[in-house]
């Protein structure tokens, strides 16, 4: 499947090497704790704009802005708090560069 | 070769394919992205909010088509792996209603700006929805022709600057809802950018309605609208949908009136039924149908007495001449004082 | 409620080669160009008709308001003619044969989308039953003021086909031969009536269905995944597929690839732009048609078109009853130009005249495609009505001496 862009991008603008892309950050979900309903925030760094929605606007505050640059010079949102992840997808309407999105965690039945 | 052309057919909401890509992927045209739009833009979340619409409904990606007209909205259907047509500056309404009444099995959805829906294609949307065609149309408002530079528009607010009132805007703007529903719309929404959850179910509720929809999207131009008149980022009209936006469904569009401060009126305000043009189009296709059938009967010998056979359909009368048809050697030499003499033809104009 | 077949019925327009059920018996009728026209879209399979009133191209319309809901199509009339020319368009890309009319008013608001159409190479009808202009000028007479508007009126660079009927038996045939050919180049056709043809009243053969030869459209057979709507066949013209059936295509008026995808830049513009011309240009041999009449002796020839050639036929005869060696061109394919075939007569004959209802528009392209080779004098008429015989006798004189 072809993401369209930026498989030349090798290296952050900050000169930190980045792996293949697009990259996603995935964190285990603990699945002891309360059954609430969690998501798995995915994220692909190089179509960010850095318009700063999903971390203004998530209910949560599950996202920061990180310090690194991508391949256009924008701070692409981090997950800082995966856990509280409610799986409510609002940053994944909200996002215009569709850079951002949800996989519902194992544990609650999602593939 | 046609990068990936999706499966066909539907897919649930929640239940995500594997984690090979973003789920609006499959009905992106994902070579070509990045998209167009500034940062901070909301065409993108509109154009997210509708993808995600078309998944969670159910609606056959087949018989989806888009159509746009001219600007930064304008390239909404060139970015959605749907039948697609960009066309000319306000004739995204009459094209589409081409398409859908050509072939009324499509959904046909009109995304285009407020400069294009409202005011070089103004007419047509007030006779689109007089007509109650069958289509949805999403007008994106962000106050300004933003694919020509920021310049002011049908929709800017008053005393609000733009390129070609730099002195701030005399105008009163049009209120959207208001126009639409009382030329005629049967479904009415406005929502801001930032109510992507209730968008999209209005997005859906369109899809599946029979007549003419028209959802207005409050939309932030930081590049051009914003930046003329300080008002900061795109971040900053989100804050400002978020404080000033007050939902009232059922709300009279009369009063969706909008300044640049003050509150936004959001909801669904109209959603009612009414006849289509198709429908009273077939309606009259069947009656004709009918009556040609009726008088058939009554010109058998021993037919029914002549009914009230409303519709007369034109018919050909008297006797077809099965004559050969001149061949152009024929017709040489052929002056206008020599038309048709002496022909023994019969006049067939419609009734 | 869509009427049962209806959609299946409207696709078959398009893509079948016969005469669908809808045409009148074969027999000889009495119409006017305008029913005739109507009649000769009919003939043609032409099942989508956005409409806006204008004299004297009403009739038109009115025929097919009449008529098409019985033949299983579409008539509706639009708001303006900005709306009836974009309407056709999408009709067009959904599977119908679409159509519309107008005249001067209403064929410059049809100007802006005949350009969509071109670039969208989309196959579509536009009769224009001219009148008199500028502006309003004189709605119920006759003009032939539009025929360099036709060719340019649309802004940017094209090629247009435009045909001229010059009796309603022609409007009947010439609508059916403007379907077949915007099928076959993928293009918009022009019939240019005029008021004088649209109102007059002939005796018009409508032919057995099965005598009449339709071309398909072009659509494709490639699967959906491996079809991109602009990869032109040899002749230099894409087929095309139906909105609805899977293809998923894109396609826009910004200049665009074979994928239908903008391409902004030089390159793209050449690649596209003389295609859209070559595709036209380069099969003009099967889009040209005209009509000699007298020719193998003349020693000048009366160039005209539509309803002037009408006059020039009898003029002719009168020049031959003086004397006067006198012969026929009549142009039935005015756009493209036949430039080989005005270059050839101009090396045979001492004068080319040319009446025209205008202030001399087709005459520039006579003294272009003549090359000085013989003099080309006009014969101007600012509408209204028709050059009188001797007037245009008088210019054979005077050209001859
Ligand atoms: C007939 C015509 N007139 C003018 C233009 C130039 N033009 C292109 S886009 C546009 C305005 C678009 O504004 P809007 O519809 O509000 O869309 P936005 O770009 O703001 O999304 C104009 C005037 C054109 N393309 N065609
Ligand atoms: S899904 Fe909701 S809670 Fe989770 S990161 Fe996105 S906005 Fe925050
Ligand atoms: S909403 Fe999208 S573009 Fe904006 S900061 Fe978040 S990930 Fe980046
Ligand atoms: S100019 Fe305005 S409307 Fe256009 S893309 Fe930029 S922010 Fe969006």
């Amino acid at each position: 499947m072809d993401s369209g862009y930026p498989e030349k991008l090798t290296m952050q603008m900050d000169g930190t090497p980045q792996a293949e892309s697009p990259q996603f950050w995935r964190k285990p979900i603990d699945e002891g704790k309360a059954p609430k309903l969690v998501g798995v925030v995915l994220m692909i760094p190089e179509r960010c704009k850095g318009c700063g929605w999903c971390v203004e606007f998530c209910p949560r505050k599950v996202l920061v802005i990180s310090e690194r640059f991508n391949i256009k010079g924008y701070h692409y949102p981090r997950v800082a708090k995966p856990e509280e992840c409610v799986d409510c997808r609002l940053c994944e309407r909200l996002c215009p560069e569709f850079a951002i999105y949800l996989k519902r965690s194992p544990a609650q039945g999602g593939s | 070769m046609n990068p990936e052309t999706p499966k066909k057919g539907t897919d649930g909401g929640d239940e995500l394919p594997g984690s090979d890509g973003h789920p609006m992927d499959r009905i992106l045209r994902m070579d070509r992205m990045p998209h167009i739009w500034c940062p901070g833009c909301g065409l993108g979340t509109t154009v997210s909010c509708f993808a995600l619409a078309v998944n969670e409904c159910g609606i056959d990606y087949d018989k989806l088509c888009v159509v746009s007209g001219i600007g930064c909205t304008g390239r909404a259907a060139g970015y959605l792996r749907l039948d697609g047509y960009h066309t000319t500056h306000g004739r995204a309404i009459p094209f589409a209603t081409g398409l859908h009444l050509a072939n009324p099995d499509l959904k046909v959805v009109v995304i285009s700006g407020d400069g294009d829906l409202s005011a070089i294609g103004g007419n047509h949307l007030i006779h689109a929805a007089r007509r109650n065609l069958n289509l949805v149309v999403i007008c994106v408002n962000n106050f300004i022709y933003g694919m020509t530079g920021g310049q002011v528009a049908p929709t800017t607010p008053e005393g609000m600057k733009a390129t070609t009132s730099p002195f701030g805007c005399l105008e009163h703007p049009f209120n959207l809802p208001y126009l639409a529903s009382s030329s005629g719309a049967t479904l009415v929404a406005r929502w801001t950018t930032l109510d992507v959850r209730q968008m999209v179910n209005t997005f859906k509720k369109a899809f599946m309605k029979k007549g003419f929809s028209f959802i207005e999207v409050i939309s932030p131009c930081p590049e051009l609208y914003m930046r003329r008149n300080k008002l900061g980022d795109g971040l900053a009209m989100m804050k400002r949908f978020q404080s000033d936006r007050l939902v009232k469904h059922g709300a009279d569009p009369k009063e969706a009136d909008l300044g640049a401060t003050g509150k936004i009126l959001v909801g669904e305000f109209v959603n009612l039924d009414r006849s289509t043009y198709a429908d009273a189009y077939f309606r009259m296709v069947s009656q004709l149908a009918e009556a040609k059938s009726v008088r058939k009967e009554e010109a058998k010998p021993g037919g029914k007495s002549p009914a009230q056979a409303g519709a007369k359909a034109p018919e050909a009368v008297g006797e077809p001449k099965a004559k050969p048809r001149p061949a152009e050697g024929d017709r040489e030499g052929r002056g206008p004082e020599k038309k048709a003499a002496g022909t023994p033809a019969v006049a067939t104009s419609p009734p | 409620m869509v009427s049962a077949g209806w959609v299946e019925r409207i696709k078959e327009s398009s893509s079948e080669a016969k005469v669908l059920p809808g045409i009148l018996r074969p027999g000889a009728y009495f119409f006017n160009g305008d029913e005739a026209a109507a009649e000769g879209a009919i003939a043609a399979n032409g099942r989508f008709f956005a409409a806006y009133p204008i004299t004297p191209a009403t009739e038109i319309a009115e025929r097919c308001a009449a008529r098409f809901p019985e033949c299983g199509g579409m008539f509706i009339q639009m708001e303006d003619e900005l709306a009836a020319m974009n309407c056709i368009l999408g009709a067009a890309w959904a599977g119908a044969k679409a159509l519309t009319s107008t005249s001067g008013p209403g064929f410059s608001l049809m100007m802006e989308n005949l350009g969509l159409g071109i670039m969208l190479e989309t196959p579509v009808v536009l009769a224009n039953v001219q009148r008199a202009g500028p502006s309003t000028g004189l709605p119920t007479s006759v003009g032939q003021q539009d025929m360099m508007q036709a060719r340019w009126g649309s802004h940017g660079d094209y090629e247009i086909i435009a045909l001229c009927p010059d009796s309603p038996q022609e409007c009947f045939d010439l609508m059916i031969r403007a379907f077949n050919l915007s099928e076959q180049f993928r293009t918009p056709v022009l019939l240019m009536s005029d008021e004088t043809i649209g109102h007059m009243t002939e005796k018009v053969i409508i032919p057995p269905a099965e005598e009449i030869e339709l071309v398909p459209r072009r659509y494709t057979r490639a699967a959906p995944g491996d079809y991109w709507p602009y990869v032109p066949d040899e002749d230099l013209v894409p087929p095309m597929a139906r909105a609805g059936t899977g293809y998923r295509y894109h396609v826009t008026g910004l200049t665009h690839d074979h994928r239908g995808y903008p391409d902004l830049d030089a390159e793209g513009q050449h690649q596209l732009l003389w295609r859209l011309k070559n595709k036209i240009l380069q099969n003009q041999k099967k889009i040209l048609s005209f009509e000699m009449a007298r020719m193998d002796d003349a020693e000048v020839c009366l160039l005209a078109y539509g309803c002037s050639s009408r006059v020039a036929r009898s003029v002719m005869e009168l020049a031959r009853e003086r004397g006067i060696r006198a012969g026929l061109l009549r142009l039935i394919t005015v756009w493209p130009f036949p430039d080989d075939l005005v270059r050839d007569v101009a090396g045979r004959v001492k004068a080319i005249i040319v009446p025209e209802i205008n202030l001399g528009q087709i005459v520039r392209e006579v003294e272009r495609a003549a090359r000085g080779r013989t003099k080309v004098v006009s014969v101007p008429h600012a509408g209204g009505g028709l050059h009188t015989e001797p007037a245009v006798l008088q210019v054979i004189e005077e050209a001859l001496r």
